[in-house]
């Protein structure tokens, strides 16, 4: 019963946030001038900020976003006053929402590009094809089709060439609608990804697309487990010293903000919306497979992280119990290690460092990765365990004329494993929550999979919403069957009966 | 050979060195009980047998075997010793039944159906054949024991070691597993047994060592060691275990000298009876005659020694009053009932130091 107020209470939120009011005609600032006090928001990563405090010195500060949609409905709720972003980014999002309106001023006048590593030769192929679709109109009849059009069955061409050439590895950020973002079927759709198409095919390659959040796009590219990255990438001086770009399409910065005055937008009946928003987030283009599969990828992860671990964790009780010193040192650095570093961190390091040849998967590597934070939790948990059964036991069994193996194997784990199991239960849910990074490795996860379909809908009730349920019945669930297997064990302990003799 | 044969075997700690060089050995059949100060290796002594400690040097052949030897095949040999702890150490998770079942089964591939009724069988034996199916936390710390005593009998054992086998249990609770292990020196095993316990060292063993400074200081039957000890340690030993003081002050804990002077009683196998008039007699003497004068005097104190006499009866108190103002046992001075009642149950002896009155019961 609490548990379903406390949702009524969370749904009742967020639709507020969703049905503020909003303006109705003139733009609530008309230059930077005038933005004294106003919080900008901005993408994480985005080094703006100096330039920015440059223009309007007496701002109210800044915020930093994932992506796009997070921003959009952060300015719509008035969170935030303006968003500085690029102006592909704002003439969709201006197209998509009448109440936000671009400021007509222009900052940092440069280029959209794709990004390949440095001194990469095939840069130059590929920039000598761009130009010569420039020049022939294609790239401005793309721009017309993706930024403006309204026609919401947009396709890309099928890869139907032989690419006799061989093949080309590309991460494409994918919640950059209308650039470069996953779409129905959890095909790349968009802007560049056409463009790249085009140029493949001219090339007779085969496209392997990648998907993953922008700030994974350049240490991708830098560990060379992709040979170009695209999706809204804007050419910055910062940026081309690291990498070399093929420039495809004029980019400049300037301010999303919205219109002024306080008006209230054209509520269809909540209800009514609620429908629409189902449909959109769960029917339209199948979105609710993305879904699934993320659901599938975050317990397909944490069950293996927890299987792996868990005969980890026993490995390293059984490596500690002979006492080496050398061993011992080394168990309890790398549990300080795994302790004191963020999931997130040590996913990317292990990712774009470790195992950054690309015979790794994401997957693997997350599954890796995790694997590697439940066995040093479990390792702690079982220790304990263990630890605090009485060393009595060990003599006791040693006296009998057990060996120490088999003296810790059927006398010291099995009575500490009722104390610790529950523990271990906990942590797996613990884990389960935890696999919502590994969207930072582009693992397309529960999180992820609602993350995407948020940026598609430019919404944020009912993916949210939608993620939230199924992650609290999975760890329900998992409780349930923890609960479930903890009565089992007790009523086997109660009824008395020794097991092969009572029947 | 003997079954057991130690040879200059030593055990050092960085802090202390319980054992050195000692070399005894004991014949199958024979029932060694083992006494002494506290800290005075006992327990060492006897873990390094089945080797839960690590002798610093020497040897100690069980069974023709060197245990002592880094190669020795420590499991087997400590197959052939069963071996009593002070804290039991069943194990919790295992019914009774199982307990005694686990290791005939995973040591000595003994069938289920067998180990069960091995299991049955042994429990008979400590008289707890109903308590098969219950949990170790469901029994009292003398049932305790006794299983664990069946648990190692259940395999098969030459020897058996007993680490204080009474010592954590309650008072009540000692007869019960006294009578087992008593029972059991009857039927041949040979048994090394570390105690506390004289009624049982007296009464069991066919030999007994009494240890102090770091090796067997006496060996001997326990007619020799416990009525003509030949050292002036042993001696001491004891007699101070069959004495027993207590300093009273005014603000003196009743209860728990009283609870050490029944403790003493019992450890001292003295009657009934005996134990009853001396507890008494005891209570009269602290309350009646010296309480009001320490009450007076807060600074002072008086020290009460009760030695037990030889036989179940006899027992005697003397009384150090030497730091009081005045004698208070002046005769004629109290006809309370006090008074009465110490006179009855104990006689006053003519004094033989000034200050020190001593009252026997015979």
């Amino acid at each position: 019963m609490r548990k379903a107020i406390i949702m009524i209470l969370i749904t009742a939120v967020l639709c507020a946030l969703c049905i503020l009011p909003v303006s109705a005609e003139e733009p609530e600032y008309r230059s930077c001038e005038e933005m004294g006090g106003a919080t900008v928001g901005l993408l994480t990563g985005m080094p703006f900020e100096n330039m920015i405090t440059g223009k309007i010195p007496d701002i109210g500060g800044f915020a930093y976003f994932a992506s796009m949609p997070d921003e959009t409905l952060a300015l719509k709720a008035h969170k935030i006053d303006a968003i500085f972003i690029n102006n592909a980014l704002i003439d969709f999002a201006a197209a998509h929402n009448p109440e936000l309106v671009k400021m007509s001023e222009h900052y940092l006048d440069s280029n959209f590009g794709f990004a390949f590593p440095k001194g990469d030769p095939q840069r130059d192929v590929w920039a000598a094809i761009i130009d010569r679709m420039k020049a022939d109109g294609t790239i401005d009849a793309l721009w017309e089709k993706w930024m403006l059009s309204d026609d919401p069955d947009k396709n890309v061409p099928e890869q139907d060439w032989p690419g006799k050439a061989g093949t080309v590895r590309v991460a494409c950020a994918d919640s950059f609608e209308p650039m470069s973002y996953l779409g129905k079927n959890k095909q790349m759709m968009g802007f560049d990804v056409e463009i790249l198409l085009n140029v493949a095919k001219e090339l007779d390659l085969k496209v392997v697309f990648t998907p993953m959040e922008f700030g994974a796009l350049m240490p991708t590219i830098q560990s060379g487990k992709a040979d170009i990255a695209i999706g809204d990438i804007v050419i910055t001086d910062e940026r081309a010293e690291i990498m070399d770009f093929a420039p495809y399409a004029p980019a400049y910065f300037t301010m999303l903000i919205r219109k002024a005055g306080v008006g209230t937008a054209a509520n269809a009946g909540f209800f009514q919306s609620l429908g629409e928003s189902f449909e959109r987030t769960f029917i339209k283009e199948g979105r609710y497979r993305m879904i699934l599969s993320g659901l599938g990828m975050t317990v397909l992860i944490a069950v293996a992280a927890a299987a792996i671990g868990l005969a980890l964790a026993y490995g390293l009780v059984f490596i500690r119990r002979r006492n080496n010193p050398v061993a011992n040192r080394l168990i309890s650095g790398y549990n300080s290690l795994i302790a004191g570093i963020p999931a997130a961190v040590i996913l990317m390091v292990l990712y774009y460092i470790i195992f950054s040849s690309e015979e790794f998967s994401p997957v693997l590597v997350a599954v890796i990765g995790f694997s590697l934070i439940y066995c040093s939790r479990a390792y702690g948990i079982i220790w304990n365990g263990v630890s605090s059964v009485d060393g009595g036991q060990r003599e006791a069994a040693l006296a009998l004329g057990y060996d120490e193996a088999l003296a810790f194997k059927e006398v010291i784990l099995p009575q500490s494993e009722r104390y610790y199991r529950p523990l271990l239960f906990s942590q797996f849910i613990l884990l389960l929550k935890e696999t919502s990074v590994a969207g930072y490795i582009t693992v397309l996860e529960l999180t992820r999979a609602g993350d995407l379909i948020r940026s598609r809908t430019m919404e944020a009730f009912f993916p949210l919403i939608s993620v939230a349920v199924i992650y609290f019945l999975l760890t329900f669930l998992v409780t349930r069957i923890a609960r479930r297997m903890d009565r089992i064990f007790t009523a086997k302990h109660d009824n008395h009966r020794i097991k092969g003799v009572d029947k | 050979m003997s079954l057991i044969e130690i040879k200059n075997l030593r055990k050092a700690y960085p802090e202390a060195v319980p054992l050195e060089n000692v070399s005894v050995s004991i014949d199958a059949g024979e029932v060694v009980s083992i006494i002494g100060p506290s800290g005075t290796g006992k327990s060492t002594f006897l873990r390094c047998i089945n080797r839960l400690e690590t002798p610093t040097s020497g040897e100690i052949w069980v069974d023709g075997v060197n245990v002592c030897d880094p190669n020795t095949d420590l499991p087997s040999i400590r197959k052939k010793m069963g071996m009593v702890f002070q804290s039991f150490n069943l194990f919790p998770h295992k019914m009774v039944a199982e307990n005694i079942m686990m290791p005939q089964q995973q040591l000595l591939g003994v069938s289920r159906a067998d180990a069960y009724r091995e299991a049955v069988t042994q429990l008979a034996r400590v008289g707890l054949e109903s308590k098969a199916r219950a949990y170790p936390d469901e029994l009292s710390g003398g049932q305790k024991q006794r299983v664990a005593i069946a648990r190692a009998l259940a395999m098969h054992p030459k020897i058996m070691l007993f680490d204080e086998p009474t010592s954590a249990l309650d008072p009540n609770m000692v007869s019960e597993v006294l009578s087992v292990i008593t029972n059991l020196a009857k039927t041949g095993l040979t048994m090394l047994i570390v105690t506390h316990e004289m009624r049982l060292a007296k009464g069991v063993s066919s030999r007994v060592f009494f240890m102090d400074q770091g090796g067997i200081h006496e060996d001997g039957t326990p007619d020799q060691i416990f009525e003509h000890p030949q050292s002036e340690r042993t001696r001491n030993f004891i007699c101070r275990v069959r004495s027993w003081e207590y300093t009273v002050t005014g603000d003196i804990d009743l209860y728990e000298m009283m609870a050490g002077l029944e403790n003493f009683c019992r450890l001292q196998f003295m009657g009934k009876k005996a134990s009853n008039d001396c507890q008494l007699a005891m209570e009269e003497m602290v309350t009646g005659y010296l309480l009001p004068v320490l009450k007076e005097n807060p600074d002072k104190s008086v020290v009460i020694q009760i030695d037990a006499g030889e036989g179940e009866k006899g027992f005697s108190l003397s009384v150090d009053t030497r730091a009081l103002p005045r004698d208070v046992f002046l005769a004629g001075e109290h006809d309370d009932v006090s008074g009465i009642l110490l006179r009855n149950l104990l006689k006053r002896m003519p004094d033989k130091e000034p200050g020190i009155a001593v009252f026997t019961r015979q």
